[in-house]
């Protein structure tokens, strides 16, 4: 994987695609209503940011959405297209509300699937797990089946994950190779967590194959940088930092540098990095708080504990589910508050298992 | 689906990828090219070679004359014995009887004739014909070039896939104008909840008074065509009680007669195939079977598979249907079907789960109770106009929204209209005069199929003809066909004769759809007409 990487092939034709539509929506004065002049925009700008992976895409996206919004123009689209974003960046109140103004949210399918996301965020997989089965109970998708899938991954069923997993390909077409890729992303993160990184990497092959975008670059640089592929690793986080920009991208190639021996380069990428967590929290509060807090960790000085603690305390006070949990309990244990952290970690253990428990019954 | 955590380490306890953000989700739905929009089949034009022409034709997407290589395109083909006059009562038990011989017919196993079409990167067009009396093809040919395919006996099949003009002409703002549909009106949500699809509001022939969310706006003369509005902020529905009159007393026709697919395009694979390849009995097999259907290919069969991966086609929640069990559909999956024209606009509601080819027989009880509501928002405007109708609407002086939700409640309201025989204008379909039973609303739609009558032309709905006017013939089925117009009894073209719109008290005065295509027809295969 070494060499230049080219992150714009996979989606530069759909990139094209979405400057080309949003150019139209500018220019056309006819038979647009302001409301749907204002959906394309905005549908088009988080598509464009999907696409880039950039947060300058996604602040347009939300800037857009919230001056619509904000001048009195009334759509589902927009309101779930903001939600979106929130959800996107980890705000789950924010975004429960912009759903919660829906009018047609009760029967949504794309607001109820949202929901399931915000509710698994709260930490109440099971409730989760039954929207989700009454959404396939609705109709059969791709979706949601990865929504379920999610549910029992982050309960630790690793199995009954990758076979949930497994049928939302089934159910994707041609025409969503992005969506198959991302799916084996997954699946490759499970067959890792399985301690299987050889199957990890197959599926990540195939990632690659179905879509070489910014999400399969970035997995396959974790898994590089975890097996000691450093040359590899550090190619594709170039990459991303030069294509996306993001500070988790940034915090990537800081950590390829660090793994490398390459002390004065990690520390300026990772010197970015914090930057960029800074500037992201002051729009998105939570969206990069996890990475934030584990940069805090890595450094490890009596400063940096202090803020990982409060940012870890704040993600999970925000989305109380297990992974903020446990990045919690690790935290505390980093802060020498062992007792704390043991309850904390018995807690999300009994509630793992009542959820699963709970699961089997149904 | 946003949080995800690993015991292992602590890394990558993000997760920016929502599903969702990777589903495309354009503001305008992008036309699919797996979008099917007619299906046509009449016997050829030359008595000395008996031949039956189908064709299947589809949106024009990449563009008109170039396929989607992910797309496959069958025709599923079943020759068979023409039935007799209708055995069974004209009740609820009959109805149920003939519904239970479709079922039995379809799900036996006879012979079954299949085509499929596809295009490679190349665009070169692989054809595959199987199950057929005269044996299996496997060939290429060019696209948008008529080919000639020699079969084991050295008869001739006729082949076209490419692009030609869409032989479908039609006002289909005043269809949607006439069932209420927000979609071609508003901007709806895109996952919008079925009122908005269909509101509930009378579905109607004839403007209702003061139905200002679908009347025509001359102020806005391009709105439904071009132009949508944004959604009203309250529930569209209507109080009034009466159909809207102009100053002279003319009612307002929803439909404007004008042709809203001029000038454009479609895909299609057209074949003329030799009746005596479709079947060893040719005499008696006069009747030929054909629905169409587009499959898109699946994402996973376009990657290399995970070595150790348990077989993709194994996966847990799918059921072992034909599409599975067939070596080259389990790498596909089946996105839409056509046969009957409006057996899905009107009747299916273009729900997706009910796509499910020509064996429909399971959608026989939704079928009466959606004739019923239609029929209570078709019939009385049809009265109002003067007109007798089929549908027995206890005299409504204007159309009503009703929602059945059983079928003995609604089978009485739609009996008349889904037995009665469908006249013809004239014998003309019936070149040799010979002793072929009318058919009936029930028949035509249970199975979904294009039921292409070899002993006669082929007009609607004795299979399906380019230049019929089908939208126009479907609305005929709510006309009593027992009873006389203008001294002559009604029938499936009575709907297109510009004199009775002439003289009844309705603008405009025309028909409800175009009479021709914007493009003459062919003579000779493929018989569609070249493309804009």
């Amino acid at each position: 994987m070494t060499g230049v990487v080219d992150l714009s092939a996979a989606t530069r034709e759909r990139v094209e695609r979405v400057e080309a539509l949003l150019d139209a929506v500018r220019h056309r004065t006819a038979g647009l209503t302001p409301t749907d002049a204002a959906v394309r925009t905005v549908l088009l700008s988080y598509e464009r940011a999907a696409l880039s992976g950039r947060d300058d895409d996604v602040r347009a996206a939300q800037d857009a959405a919230e001056a619509a919004l904000g001048r009195g123009l009334v759509s589902d689209d927009l309101l779930t297209a903001l939600a979106r974003i929130h959800l996107d960046g980890h705000d789950v109140r924010t975004a429960a509300e912009l759903l919660d103004r829906c009018r047609f949210g009760a029967t949504s399918t794309s607001v109820r699937e949202m929901r399931a996301t915000i509710l698994l965020q709260r930490g109440e997989a099971v409730a989760a797990a039954e929207l989700l089965r009454t959404l396939l109970t609705d109709e059969r998708s791709w979706q949601h089946l990865a929504g379920l899938a999610a549910v029992y991954e982050e309960l630790g069923d690793l199995r009954t994950a990758d076979e949930l997993y497994r049928s939302a390909e089934y159910d994707l077409d041609a025409k969503q190779l992005p969506a198959l890729a991302w799916v084996e992303v997954r699946r490759a993160r499970l067959s890792r967590r399985a301690g299987d990184p050889v199957g990890a990497w197959a599926h990540l092959r195939r990632a690659r194959d179905a879509s070489f975008d910014w999400r399969v670059a970035a997995e396959c640089a974790r898994c590089g940088l975890e097996d000691g592929d450093l040359a590899g690793a550090a190619a594709l986080a170039e990459a991303l930092v030069a294509h996306t920009g993001r500070p988790d991208h940034e915090h990537l190639l800081a950590d390829v540098r660090a793994a490398a021996g390459d002390r004065e380069s990690a520390a300026r990428h990772r010197d970015a990095a914090l930057r960029g967590y800074r500037a992201a929290a002051r729009r998105w509060p939570w969206r990069y708080a996890h990475h934030h807090v584990e940069l805090h960790l890595t450094a490890g000085t009596p400063a940096d504990l202090a803020e990982a603690l409060r940012l870890a305390e704040g993600d999970y006070h925000a989305r109380p589910h297990g992974a903020t949990g446990r990045l919690l309990v690790a935290v505390l244990g980093a802060c020498g508050q062992r007792e704390r952290a043991d309850r904390l970690a018995a807690g999300l253990e009994e509630e793992r298992r009542r959820a699963l428990a709970a699961l089997d019954r149904r | 689906m946003q949080c995800e955590w690993r015991p292992a380490t602590l890394r990558d306890m993000a997760d920016h990828n929502d599903p969702n953000s990777v589903n495309s989700i354009f503001a305008d739905i992008d036309p699919s090219p797996a979008d099917l929009y007619d299906m046509f089949g009449f016997p050829g034009p030359d008595p000395a070679h008996e031949t039956v022409v189908v064709a299947s034709t589809f949106a024009s997407v990449p563009q008109a004359g170039e396929l989607d290589p992910d797309l496959l395109y069958r025709m599923v083909v079943r020759p068979r014995r023409r039935a007799g006059s209708w055995p069974h009562g004209f009740d609820l038990d009959g109805m149920i009887r003939y519904v239970d011989g479709v079922r039995r017919r379809l799900t036996s196993p006879q012979q079954t004739g299949d085509i499929r079409a596809w295009v490679d990167n190349q665009q070169t067009a692989h054809l595959t014909l199987t199950g057929f009396a005269g044996g299996d093809l496997s060939e290429t040919v060019r696209t948008n070039t008529v080919s000639s395919l020699r079969t084991p006996d050295g008869e001739t099949i006729r082949v076209y896939v490419g692009g030609r003009d869409d032989a479908f002409f039609n006002d289909l703002p005043g269809f949607f104008r006439s069932i209420n549909y927000a979609p071609q009106y508003y901007h709806v949500p895109h996952d919008s909840p079925a009122e908005l699809r269909e509101v509930p509001i009378p579905k109607t022939l004839l403007e209702l008074e003061g139905n200002t969310y679908f009347n025509y706006d001359p102020a806005q003369p391009e709105w439904g065509h071009s132009e949508k509005r944004d959604l009203p902020s309250e529930p569209m529905t209507w109080t009034g009680d009466r159909f809207a009159k102009d100053a002279d007393g003319n009612y307002r026709l929803v439909y404007s007669g004008k042709d809203a697919q001029a000038g454009k395009n479609v895909n299609c694979v057209v074949l003329e195939i030799p009746l005596g390849y479709l079947t060893h009995d040719p005499d008696q097999d006069r009747v030929v079977d054909v629905w169409a259907e587009s499959w898109v290919r699946r994402a996973v069969g376009k990657v290399p598979l995970v070595p150790d991966d348990p077989l993709w086609t194994e996966q847990p929640l799918a059921a072992l249907g034909e599409a599975e069990r067939d070596p080259q559909l389990r790498h596909y999956k089946r996105v839409d079907t056509t046969a009957q024209p409006f057996a899905d606009a009107a009747l299916n509601e273009r729900e997706d789960s009910r796509q499910v080819g020509g064996a429909n027989f399971m959608l026989a009880p939704h079928f009466i109770k959606r004739l019923a509501h239609l029929g209570w928002g078709f019939g009385p405007s049809i009265t109002a106009l003067g007109l007798p109708s089929s549908f027995d609407h206890d005299n409504a002086p204007v159309s009503v929204h009703k929602v059945y939700r059983s079928v003995s409640s609604a089978f009485p309201r739609v009996r008349k209209l889904i037995f009665q025989e469908l006249r013809m204008p004239d014998d003309s379909w019936n070149p040799h005069k010979l002793d072929i039973p009318l058919r009936r609303p029930v028949e035509i739609f249970i199975p979904n199929v294009c039921a292409i009558d070899m002993d006669t032309t082929g007009t609607w709905p004795f299979g399906r003809r380019l230049e019929d006017q089908v939208a126009t013939r479907f609305l005929s089925i709510f006309l009593d066909m027992e009873a006389r117009v203008a001294g002559g009894p009604c029938h499936i073209e009575t709907l297109n004769d510009q004199s009775l719109w002439d003289s009844a008290p309705v603008v405009p005065k025309t028909p409800p759809n175009p009479l021709r295509n914007d493009k003459e027809f062919l003579t000779d295969f493929p018989y569609l007409a070249p493309p804009w």
